[in-house]
């Protein structure tokens, strides 16, 4: 789902970059010092996740936890995956430094997502947290093929979302383990993203 | 007077000579002018066509079936008015051409001394598809193009980068921290 550098217009690509920098920057201000190692432990699981990939067909996925992120951290998950993408391209190449705009965009709207999801009342926690995941793959996919299609790379590039289809399903299940284990291990995580409990509170 | 006359009519009333040197001359004339054009008309062009994908194929020949070498041919499909494809047969009076789609195309040819013949043929869809015969498996097997597998190297190389990855984020963290977390202490002390 990385989109590499070159693919797409160089206006497009900076457009991107303004908008996500102004995206990070909204998601890292007024950061509370306890929130620092929260996010970064989170940054660094997401660096690892998703270097694991595993084959489908001709092509191969891995898993994101943008869902994960959008519902423990809502818009803070811009710059962890600002952070995490950054080091994928310098490292791994996966990507490119002009187009990690487009890409943060792109992943930071399966988290958006995400946690609108986790915030709208009434809907059993569990459900909710499944969609969390689904959705979390799904819009980003959604959205790069979108991209494609306006980049004049033909319509047919709405395949992507299908390749997509079962990592997403096996994403929102593990997003359902991992909000079960949290909930019985440490509900203050979960209680923090909910907004009942705040970090200050917890210690 | 009367003897005169009556020699006179006898001469007159002579049977018409039908079959005088003139009528005869005529009729040769007439009947080898007959017997030539039927003799033309028995030396027309014979078409024969025959349909074999990707082309079509014409043999001209004389009916005395000798070959029409060398004669215009023009191609023209259905009623277009300009032609499809003009030529001319080679030596053995064949001509070939090549149909892009399906209906009925007509082929006129002319030997430029009055002869002329035009013939039809009708193309289908069926004409169009001829498949492709099936590659022979080749006696010798195909070498497999194997992916190339990450050797042990580069496994550790790409741990090691992960590690690193992870380290990098770690310290970032860690100076963001402390950086932050001396900004509040100031903060507090003011």
């Amino acid at each position: 789902m990385h989109i590499a550098d070159g693919i797409l217009p160089v206006e497009l690509s900076i457009a991107a970059d303004a908008a996500a920098i102004g995206l990070v920057y909204i998601g890292g201000r007024k950061l509370e010092t306890e929130e620092i190692p929260r996010m970064g432990i989170f940054a660094a699981a997401l660096f690892i996740v998703s270097l694991i990939h595993f084959p489908i067909g001709a092509a191969s996925i891995h898993l994101g936890l943008y869902g994960l992120a959008g519902l423990l951290f809502g818009m803070r998950a811009f710059p962890i995956i600002f952070v995490d993408l950054l080091f994928q391209s310098l490292i791994f190449q996966h990507g490119g430094l002009l187009s990690i705009g487009v890409n943060t965009l792109t992943m930071g709207s399966g988290a958006l997502t995400a946690w609108v999801i986790w915030k709208l009342p009434g809907l059993n926690k569990q459900v909710k947290s499944f969609f969390c995941g689904l959705l979390g793959v799904l819009i980003p996919a959604a959205l790069v093929a979108v991209i494609f299609i306006l980049s004049h790379y033909g319509k047919g590039m709405g395949f992507i979302i299908s390749i997509y289809v079962p990592a997403a399903v096996i994403e929102g299940m593990i997003t359902v383990v991992i909000y079960n284990y949290f909930k019985k291990v440490k509900p203050e995580i979960i209680d923090g993203a909910e907004g009942g409990a705040k970090i200050e509170e917890l210690k | 007077m009367n003897k005169k006359n009556l020699c006179h009519q006898k001469r007159h009333t002579k049977t018409p000579r039908f079959f005088s040197f003139s009528s005869r001359f005529f009729a040769f004339l007439a009947a080898t002018f007959l017997s030539g054009t039927f003799l033309l008309h028995g030396h027309g062009i014979q078409l024969t066509i025959i349909k074999k994908y990707p082309c079509i194929i014409a043999n001209a020949k004389y009916h005395g079936s000798r070959d029409l070498a060398h004669a215009d041919v023009i191609v023209r499909f259905e009623n277009d008015k300009k032609e499809f494809q003009a030529g001319k047969t080679d030596k053995n009076g064949i001509f070939c051409f090549y149909p892009d789609q399906t209906g009925k195309w007509t082929l006129t040819v002319d030997d430029g001394m009055g002869h002329r013949n035009t013939g039809e043929v009708a193309v289908e869809n069926d004409f169009f598809e001829v498949l492709p015969k099936p590659a022979e498996p080749s006696p010798v097997p195909r070498k497999v193009e194997e992916k190339p597998s990450l050797t042990q190297n580069d496994s550790c190389c790409y741990l090691l980068k992960i590690i690193l990855g992870v380290l990098l984020i770690l310290v970032i963290t860690f100076i963001l921290h402390r950086w932050k977390k001396q900004k509040s202490k100031v903060k507090s002390k003011k």
